[in-house]
């Protein structure tokens, strides 16, 4: 009968905690320069900030403050930590930010955005729409590469979308469910796409799209709807509440989109423009 | 009249102690040939069959002074409830079996209850009696069901992935307001709104009412229809829509028939030992034949659930006629197209007519 060597046992144990431990780490966290541009270095890497700009960090409880202050805010499980101004990260505030056992996801992270549509794929195929809406099968992985998904707002201008591809080329394809009528089809260039705000984007309308790459292939199907007016009045009220404690605009807004659960948009609100990509 | 069956049958912590311990051990070793497809097939085959004689493998002695002619009034009782009745389903089926023809049709439950009866044997008036009696009684309390529906439930969906917002407070308590219109409802319903569900609502197992964030979003907007469809998600679970639809699937196929009769000839007041076993042998069972499931309400349980809608919504204060305009127009706004939607609900012209007649019963009512 085979016998694991006690080294191999170490191994997959020593394994199984280190999966144990990436799980906890699921946190969204961001800072932000509070008075003057800083910089701080997270998990070995260092990540420069203008003043009012939020930028996430991959691992709030290994965050060191080379030039501060700042203020570091963290969503675990639904609610809202802030920590600061800081100028250095005291080890009560390590502590603090260790002890936030976090079962949520962090929508930041692909790993969690891939799940979702893992989930969008299996709830497709169980259930039956109250009022007949018919809606498209997930294809792909449409959160995973950085398009719309889950409860979106509803754009006051054009609906910006930073794909996490920037060499991605094609064309995005909307098509209004419910709530709302019509489809646009747009060019994405360089992994960044523009739908103008036209009629279609009505309060509470849902939408699924179709990514197709520059030969014409379908890389992506998904779903994404918009907020109502109340939840976009929900979004100003806890707005105005975040900016009581929180100095940065971005982060107060960051705060309400959690509130909110537009997970999408405080993700892409995080997400570098341009030649940063 | 005879109550509905309560907890007093089942310890809850007993349950809550044992179901857990007893799925986990249990799951997948019971019912191994039991699967949906099959089910179903045989659900369509043989409550279909137009058969006049007993099956072959049927003895004689089957149906000797067991024949009996069913009481004309009892296929009423499957008719849809316009009036919204408080839900008074016996949960002693042999008195439903007197109700429905007489001491004979208690002495052929009795017989269909045998362990060495075979599914095979059950005549096309045997499925008929069977079929009155999923519908008609509640084989497990909603304590139970609740329990069953929780671990279901688990299984499902993941707690990381509730959403919890002002928007979810809202929805919540509108469905708080209106389920505080029935009278006894069971159990306690609460909605679940889930990051990434379907674009539905729909009533679960054990009392939730699970939706997505599209849906949410979309009632939010639209607050006229969301009391509708609310109440109707409300209803099915008040009229124990979903447990029915189950116990008529279990008595639809051999092995869904085998469990049935165990819990058919449950000890209506079981002692201590008698509990635990039931509960460590039958509720996996049951959870594990529910799993494999996909319930879809009648066209009659739909029009029940609308007639419900009416008679809370109204008890609400709500304008019934205000609530079907805004319901149509986030319809009119959606694919028609959907026909796994259509084959479910009937026709909206329908509804409309049926909605219609239920506000002017219940305006009536309320005059009176």
């Amino acid at each position: 009968m085979y016998q694991p060597s006690r080294k191999l046992t170490c191994a997959l144990l020593g394994a199984a905690l280190a999966l144990c431990a990436n799980a906890s780490h699921a946190k969204d966290c961001y800072f932000s320069c509070v008075s003057r541009d800083c910089l701080v270095i997270d998990d070995g890497e260092s990540i420069g900030a203008i003043a009012g700009e939020a930028k996430q960090l991959q691992r709030c409880e290994n965050v060191e403050i080379k030039t501060g202050p700042i203020e570091l805010i963290v969503f675990s499980n639904g609610k809202t930590h802030l920590f600061g101004p800081l100028d250095k990260i005291e080890n009560k505030v390590v502590a603090q930010v260790a002890s936030l056992n976090d079962n949520n996801c962090s929508f930041g992270e692909s790993d969690c955005r891939e799940e979702r549509d893992k989930l969008a794929l299996q709830s497709a195929n169980a259930g039956k729409p109250f009022d007949g809406a018919a809606s498209a099968k997930p294809q792909g992985k449409p959160c995973r590469m950085g398009l719309p998904c889950g409860l979106v707002r509803r754009p006051s201008q054009s609906m910006h979308i930073l794909l996490e591809d920037p060499a991605f080329n094609g064309t995005l394809s909307l098509t209004a469910t419910r709530g709302a009528s019509g489809s646009i089809e747009m060019p994405v260039k360089a992994g960044v796409v523009d739908i103008p705000n036209t009629k279609l984007f009505e309060p509470g309308a849902s939408f699924s799209y179709t990514l197709a790459d520059t030969q014409k292939r379908i890389v992506a199907v998904g779903k994404f709807s918009l907020a109502s007016k109340t939840m976009e009045q929900d979004f100003a009220e806890e707005f105005a509440d975040a900016k009581q404690t929180l100095k940065s605009d971005l982060l107060a807004t960051l705060q309400a989109l959690h509130a909110n659960n537009f997970e999408w948009d405080a993700y892409q609100l995080t997400k570098p423009e341009g030649a940063k990509r | 009249m005879t109550p509905r069956p309560t907890g007093k049958f089942y310890s809850q912590q007993l349950c809550s102690l044992l179901l857990p311990l007893a799925s986990t051990l249990l799951i997948g070793l019971l019912l191994p040939g039991c699967n949906a497809s099959s089910i179903n097939t045989a659900k369509s085959a043989l409550f279909s069959s137009d058969e006049t004689t007993p099956p072959s493998g049927a003895s004689a002695g089957d149906l000797e002074n067991t024949t009996f002619i069913p009481n004309p009034q009892a296929q009423a009782e499957l008719l849809p409830d316009p009036s919204c009745k408080v839900p008074t389903e016996k949960f002693n089926v042999f008195e439903k079996a007197a109700d429905y023809g007489g001491e004979k049709a208690v002495l052929r439950l009795k017989r269909l209850l045998d362990t060495n009866f075979k599914y095979s044997n059950l005549t096309p008036a045997d499925k008929a009696f069977l079929k009155y009696l999923a519908y008609t009684t509640i084989w497990i309390p909603v304590e139970l069901e609740n329990k069953i529906g929780e671990l279901y439930n688990s299984m499902q969906f993941n707690s990381k992935d509730e959403m919890t917002s002002r928007a979810v407070k809202r929805a919540s308590a509108r469905v708080d307001k209106l389920k505080a219109q029935a009278v006894d409802y069971p159990g306690t319903p609460r909605l679940l709104v889930l990051k990434s569900d379907s674009d539905s609502a729909s009533a679960r197992l054990g009392g939730l009412i699970v939706m997505g964030p599209s849906f949410l979003s979309l009632l939010d907007e639209n607050p006229d229809a969301a009391d509708l469809v609310y109440a109707h998600e409300l209803s099915h679970i008040y009229k124990r829509h979903q447990i029915k639809e189950y116990q008529y699937q279990m008595l639809s196929s051999a092995e869904g028939f085998e469990l049935a009769k165990k819990l058919l000839a449950r000890d209506v007041a079981p002692n201590a030992i008698k509990n635990t076993k039931f509960v460590l042998i039958t509720v996996p069972e049951v959870y594990n034949f529910v799993r494999k499931m996909h319930v879809q309400f009648t066209k009659d349980q739909e029009s029940e659930a609308d007639a419900c809608s009416t008679v809370w919504m109204s008890k609400a204060g709500i304008d019934l006629t205000t609530a079907w305009t805004g319901f149509k127009k986030i319809q009119s706004t959606a694919g028609e197209g959907n026909q796994a939607y259509f084959a479910a609900h009937p026709l909206t012209e329908d509804r409309e007519k049926n909605f219609i007649e239920a506000a002017k019963r219940q305006m009536q009512t309320e005059k009176k």
